[in-house]
This record gives structure tokens, C-alpha cells and sequence, in this order.
């Protein structure tokens, strides 16, 4: 084998490796994405489940027992939008109205693959634009539910709903 | 020829032989590789439609457009008749029509489906008051509910009756048929695309 040749099997060889590491790249990268998507749809699960366990609560301290408010001045001030004295901020079983949810911060374990981190936030909106945050009460609440897997998702996941106010006379 | 040359020609065959080995394992690689995402991004797919389908009913339990159908009902157990931990009845509109429906899902057992690579996957059904059920194979492997109180806690034994404010459904979903299937199924993980959910009975029955 002349040197010729030598060069010619090594650079064969060369190239063969760089298609296998290309192969290979592709394969993981298509499992990485379906592993992606996977969780992602695992976050949209719990972020609807926590605006679906907000929205079981009274809209507001003060409509607690079905009283009728018709004033939003009445309602709980924007300052006052978190947990309730009694309540454990960690534990969103003990809530009583929608928006002690606003910084309710908590760790997903139980989901079969990834751990998720879950953090939610509520304030005012104005009825004409709910994306813009109110500094006055009014009778509509926007919770937004940010999902994060720092280990297993390179994105979050963040959803909004807006709860409003209604009364059956 | 010498027999330099002869080992140069053995040599060259054996390497041969071994790049083509190689090539074939990547062949088969790329093949599995393909079929097995191709099946899992159809699962995927199957339980985004599964999930849209039972949103939609569960998001009516306890609604009707005639007003009469839920007037006065404050207990909970008039809505949800059936809670079982894979099967759950209740009543709500859910084609829109004047009138509250009985809507019934539950699954069926893995020996309905013997024909499938997977040995887990199951029907699921859906029956509308007192149609004939409908029952559909979209790979899935799990379906179980859970009832919780209005504290949070969780209501057993199974059957529960009363008392349910919130639901929380888990279904999976797996791919049906694998490559190297034998393999594949052994480790239930693989494929599987899981989905929870937390629901809420009947909250339009309640002021906000």
C-alpha cells in the first residue's frame, strides 16, 4: 500500500465518520424534539388544570358567600391581590377566591417524566383590553400561568385567562 | 500475485464487509428511527384530538340552554351519576340542542384489541344518553379519573357519590404499532404521551 493509497482510505474514512456523526445528530435531534413537544403538552396540561382550580374560587374576597357587588371600588385592592391571612401560600387547596393565586409559585413532581415549575400571576384588566394591567379594580381578572422545566424544556409555556364577575338575581 | 497482495485483498474485503455492516446497521437505524417518531408524533397527534374531545364535554357538565334542566340542583351527585375510576357519567349539553344530555366515557379491556403490536392500548368509549356507544382506537393505554372535594381532598372510595367539585382525568396515549415491536413495548415509557387534567363539575351552577 503506497502512500497514495493510505491517504485515499483515510480520507474514505474521514468522510464516512463525518456522515455517521450526521446520521446520528439527526436522530437525536428528532428525538429531542419529540421529547420537546411531549412536555410542552404536559405544561399546557397544568397551567389549564391550575386556570381550571382558579376559576372554582369566588372572583374576589369580597364576593364570598354570594354577596352582590355592583361597584368595583368595593373589590380588593390591586395591592391586596395575593394569598389571605389563614392561608398557606403554598398550598392552593386552602384558597378561597381567584386571585390569591397572584404569585402562587409551586414544583410539579408528580408528572411521569419532567418536573415543572409552575408560577402564576393576577391583576386588574380593563373590559376593553385585557392585555393591558389595570391600577384600579375592575370586574375582570386576568391570571397568566407561566410553566417552566429548566432541566427538560428549553422554552415555557404561558397561558392567560381572563375571569370576570357575574351575578345571578 | 504475491502474497502482499493477497493479504492486501483480504484485508480490503474484511474492511469492506465491515463498512457495509456498518452501513446496513445505519440503514436499519434510520429505518427504526423513522417509524418509531412517524408512530409517536401520531400519537401525539391522537391525544390532542382525544383531549379536545373530552374538553369539550367535560366543559359543559351541568350546562344546558334550557334553563329548567338544572334549576334548583345544588347537589353535585345530580350532575355526576356515575364516578368511577375509569368511568364517569354526567349530565350537560353537549350538542347544543334544547335539552341536558347523559354523557357516558369509559374504556374497554386490552383483550378487544389483540391485533395491535401494543398490547395496551385500548377503546375508548363515549355513549350519548341511549345511543349505541361509540368506541375509538387512538391508542390509548390509560384512562383514570379521580374526584376531589371542594378541599382538595380526594374522594374514595370508588364508586364516589357526591360531593365532587373538581375531576382530575390522567390519560396516556401510546404509539399502536413500533418497530421491533417486541422491544419496543417492554418499557411502557417508550412511546407513551401523557396527559393531566384537572376539570371543574358543574361550575356553572354557582355564583361568582
Amino acid at each position: 500500500m503506497n502512500t497514495g493509497q493510505v491517504i485515499l482510505a483515510v480520507g474514505a474514512m474521514v468522510l464516512l465518520s463525518t456522515i455517521l456523526l450526521r446520521v446520528n445528530n439527526t436522530f437525536l435531534t428528532s428525538d429531542e424534539v419529540l421529547d420537546q413537544s411531549k412536555y410542552s403538552f404536559l405544561a399546557t396540561s397544568i397551567a389549564t388544570s391550575i386556570i381550571e382550580q382558579s376559576k372554582n374560587l369566588s372572583f374576589d374576597e369580597q364576593t364570598l358567600g354570594d354577596i352582590n357587588i355592583d361597584n368595583p371600588s368595593l373589590l380588593t385592592p390591586v395591592v391586596g391581590l395575593h394569598y389571605d391571612s389563614g392561608e398557606d401560600p403554598h398550598d392552593c387547596n386552602t384558597f378561597d377566591d381567584f386571585d390569591d393565586f397572584n404569585n402562587y409559585t409551586y414544583t410539579d413532581s408528580s408528572m411521569p417524566s419532567a418536573v415543572f415549575v409552575v408560577t402564576c400571576r393576577v391583576d386588574y384588566v380593563p373590559e376593553n383590553d385585557p392585555e393591558t394591567v389595570s391600577g384600579v379594580p375592575t370586574f375582570n381578572k386576568k391570571i397568566t400561568v407561566t410553566v417552566s422545566s429548566p432541566h427538560y424544556m428549553s422554552d415555557v409555556i404561558q397561558l392567560s385567562s381572563v375571569f370576570s364577575y357575574w351575578y345571578f338575581r | 500475485m504475491g502474497f502482499t497482495t493477497l493479504i492486501d485483498i483480504i484485508g480490503s474485503m474484511i474492511i469492506g464487509g465491515m463498512v457495509m455492516l456498518l452501513l446496513f446497521r445505519l440503514n436499519d437505524a434510520a429505518a427504526e428511527n423513522v417509524y418509531n417518531n412517524t408512530g409517536e408524533l401520531i400519537a401525539q397527534e391522537n391525544i390532542a384530538t382525544l383531549v379536545s374531545i373530552l374538553e369539550h364535554d367535560f366543559r359543559k357538565m351541568g350546562y344546558s340552554r334550557n334553563l329548567a334542566d338544572f334549576a334548583g340542583v345544588t347537589n353535585l351527585a345530580e350532575i355526576v351519576t356515575i364516578a368511577d375510576s375509569d368511568r364517569i357519567r354526567f349530565k350537560g349539553d353537549v350538542d347544543e340542542n334544547v335539552g341536558a344530555d347523559s354523557v357516558e366515557y369509559y374504556i374497554g379491556p386490552t383483550s378487544e384489541i389483540p391485533n395491535t403490536a401494543n398490547p395496551r392500548d385500548r377503546y375508548l368509549y363515549r355513549v350519548i344518553n341511549d345511543e349505541t356507544p361509540v368506541r375509538v382506537n387512538l391508542g390509548l393505554t390509560h384512562f383514570k379519573l379521580k374526584y376531589f372535594d371542594g378541599l382538595g381532598e380526594q374522594l374514595l372510595p370508588y364508586p364516589v357519590v357526591g360531593g365532587i367539585q373538581r375531576i382530575q382525568i390522567d390519560i396516556a396515549v401510546e404509539n399502536v404499532y413500533a418497530y421491533d415491536s417486541e422491544r419496543y413495548y417492554k418499557d411502557s415509557t417508550n412511546s407513551q404521551v401523557f396527559w393531566r387534567q384537572i376539570r371543574l363539575s358543574a361550575q356553572n351552577l354557582r355564583n361568582r
